[in-house]
């Protein structure tokens, strides 16, 4: 039952990712993982880059989500190869090419998440660590929140996630989920550190900036949440801070939450303390380090 | 043994949960495929620690929301219906819940399905489209409209437009073209009020035999461990005396076969013992057990339910344009998805 991080032993991973045994670790979640050996082949460069250290192992155990990175069927496997990230239930899939095989694997794991994880309340945000306070980054379309969240993270703060606010309704705490940032088309640039570029996926362009190894160590601490920002990004904006009122920052966020609706009371609670506690800044900002500024500014 | 033979043996408290990690990982999943993941941590959850304590909140937090979905549906039917006079009877998930059934404790449910009336059906259609559900997107078409009502059981699927609840009008327990012809108005007549509420269930030798009908005779058998776990369950729950009326009754609304069918299942699953009930062998139960099974029996099993299914449903005039219809639609949308990705 020993665990080992992914980059020490990539022959017995894939070994047992070709049965449908691999599990990977990170924050709260186990993932157990299965491939087929052409998608293996093109996912693994990607998990190498980006989860050397993330806990692995292949005895089968029990797991938050069940992924399957394959062929939609076994023609695909090799003629005009494509790939599906499974989430574990039925989702209609669109698939890819084969060698987007990195990019099924983070959108089987995201929609596990998103669509069947109900232990947290969970809202669609990024989520670093300034000090000893939490600063949740709410999504809202084309705001800026995975950028903002890089730029931060180079600027000294910790990753604790990119994609999911994922709160223990019990403590109010946010659990960190340290997955690589997805940073699209202009972004990408931004960022020395991006380690693995897609080009022509139906998002446009991707690339993949590693979370630090200070975000990996803390990936079993949950953290108390202190702010939250919407960020707004727009050529030639200049900066500026508008504090939202905690009733209209309940029903933003609500809105950007996949399991709300399913929660009841206790969603209802840890969401109204989550904003009586937290309060909530929009942000609007023409230049990635005015956006950094802002936040340093929204936390003293 | 296949897993799904012990996870329904676990459920039913007859096995207990196995020690072996590997083991109880094939357990756990196999549940969870089979939507069962709840039910079956509903009686172990105290002896639970570490990442199977996860799983299983994670797992009920979900089964209490659709119990939540389905109490509030339920109070939002009585006030529609409040003052109306017309007999709103519960079937499958929604009444077992009504019925307070210990089972139903963690069971999905993913929609609403109550039995009218004839005479009332075009009333309730109103009433609910008043209320707020319209028709469901995948049956908005003329031909899907005209299909349900012309030679189906139930209305054309609704939905509520801000909730989003499916709710499935009956009219009938099979289609009005099935080959199965069941005593509807008999099962009516039998209905019984909820506790404390405005709404019917059937009765409960009544809500046995629905199941068996709906669960072998009146579809492929898509979720063979759940429903195996409903017939168990709601045998267990009934009294010794329904118990021994049980072919009776069934003789007496035309479901006999399916009596037979369902508790033949049962004795195969070892859930009910052989020598207590005077089940026939049946061929429906055979190919139920063997569709549990796994290999290739199981796919076989599934093949023959798909044909059976269709079979049962509908005279073969019908049935073939219906099914020529559908491969049209389908290789349209083939051609299209693919169009789109070549784009």
């Amino acid at each position: 039952m020993t665990t080992a991080p992914f980059s020490s032993d990539i022959s017995r991973w894939r070994r047992a990712a070709l049965r449908g045994t691999l599990s990977l670790e990170l924050g709260p979640f186990r993932a157990t993982l299965g491939c087929d050996r052409p998608s293996w082949a093109a996912l693994v460069p990607h998990l190498e880059a980006l989860y050397p250290t993330m806990a692995a192992s292949d005895t089968p155990r029990i797991g938050d989500q069940n992924l399957t990175v394959r062929a939609p069927n076994i023609l695909r496997r090799y003629l005009r190869p494509q790939v599906v990230g499974l989430p574990g239930f039925d989702l209609p899939l669109v698939p890819l090419p084969q060698r987007l095989a990195p990019l099924a694997f983070e959108m089987a794991w995201n929609a596990a998440v998103a669509l069947d994880c109900y232990r947290f309340l969970i809202l669609h945000a990024a989520v670093v660590r300034i000090g000893d306070q939490a600063v949740i980054i709410a999504a809202d379309t084309g705001g800026g929140k995975s950028t903002l969240a890089a730029a931060l993270m180079e600027a000294g703060a910790i990753l604790l996630s990119d994609e999911f606010a994922l709160i223990d309704a019990a403590s109010g705490n946010v659990h960190p989920f340290p997955r690589a940032i997805s940073l699209k088309n202009e972004s990408i640039a931004l960022f020395a550190a991006t380690r693995r570029h897609y080009v022509d996926t139906p998002k446009g362009t991707l690339g993949y900036m590693p979370p630090s190894r200070e975000s990996l160590s803390v990936q079993a601490t949950p953290a108390r949440i202190g702010r939250l920002v919407v960020p707004h990004f727009g050529v030639g904006k200049s900066a500026q801070n508008i504090p939202i009122d905690p009733e209209k920052a309940a029903i933003r966020l609500l809105r950007g939450s996949p399991n709300y609706h399913a929660l009841g009371e206790a969603g209802f609670t840890a969401l109204m303390r989550l904003v009586t506690s937290a309060p909530m800044h929009e942000l609007h900002y023409g230049s990635t380090e005015d956006g950094v500024a802002l936040v340093h500014e929204v936390c003293q | 043994m296949s897993t799904g033979i012990d996870v329904l043996a676990i459920l039913a408290g007859q096995q207990t949960m196995p020690t072996d990690p590997v083991r109880v990982k094939a357990v756990i999943d196999c549940a969870a495929r089979a939507h069962l993941l709840a039910s079956l941590f509903s009686h172990m959850r105290p002896h639970l620690g570490g990442k199977a304590l996860d799983v299983a909140q994670n797992a009920s937090i979900k089964a209490e929301a659709d119990a939540r979905m389905l109490a509030f549906e339920a109070e939002r039917l009585q006030r529609i219906f409040h003052g109306t006079g017309m007999r709103i009877i519960l079937l499958k998930g929604a009444a077992y819940v009504a019925a307070q059934h210990g089972f139903s404790v963690g069971r999905r449910v993913s929609d609403i399905d109550i039995l009218v009336s004839e005479n009332d059906l075009l009333a309730v259609e109103k009433a609910l489209r008043g209320a707020g559900f319209i028709p469901h997107a995948h049956a908005q078409s003329v031909y899907d409209q005209n299909y349900y009502r012309n030679y189906m059981h139930e209305l054309p699927p609704l939905v509520h437009k801000h909730r989003r609840t499916v709710i499935d009008v009956h009219h009938r327990l099979t289609p009005r073209t099935s080959r199965i012809s069941v005593d509807t108005a008999a099962m009516v007549a039998a209905s019984q009020p909820t506790a404390g509420g405005a709404l019917y269930t059937l009765a409960p030798i009544d809500q046995f035999l629905h199941a068996a009908l709906h669960g072998l005779y009146d579809n492929s058998f898509d979720t063979p461990l759940r429903t195996s776990f409903d017939l168990f369950s709601l045998w267990s729950v009934l009294s010794a005396a329904d118990k021994a009326d049980v072919f009776c009754r069934a003789a007496a609304i035309g479901l006999e076969v399916q009596a037979h069918g369902a508790l033949d299942l049962l004795c195969r699953l070892g859930l009910v013992d052989r020598k207590s009930v005077p089940a026939r062998k049946s061929v429906a139960g055979a190919l139920a057990y063997a569709r549990i099974q796994s290999g290739i029996g199981a796919v076989l099993a599934h093949g023959v339910f798909s044909v059976r299914e269709h079979w049962l449903r509908m005279p073969m005039r019908l049935l073939i344009p219906h099914l020529a219809r559908k491969l049209g639609l389908w290789l349209r949308e083939k051609v299209q998805a693919g169009r789109q990705s070549h784009q």
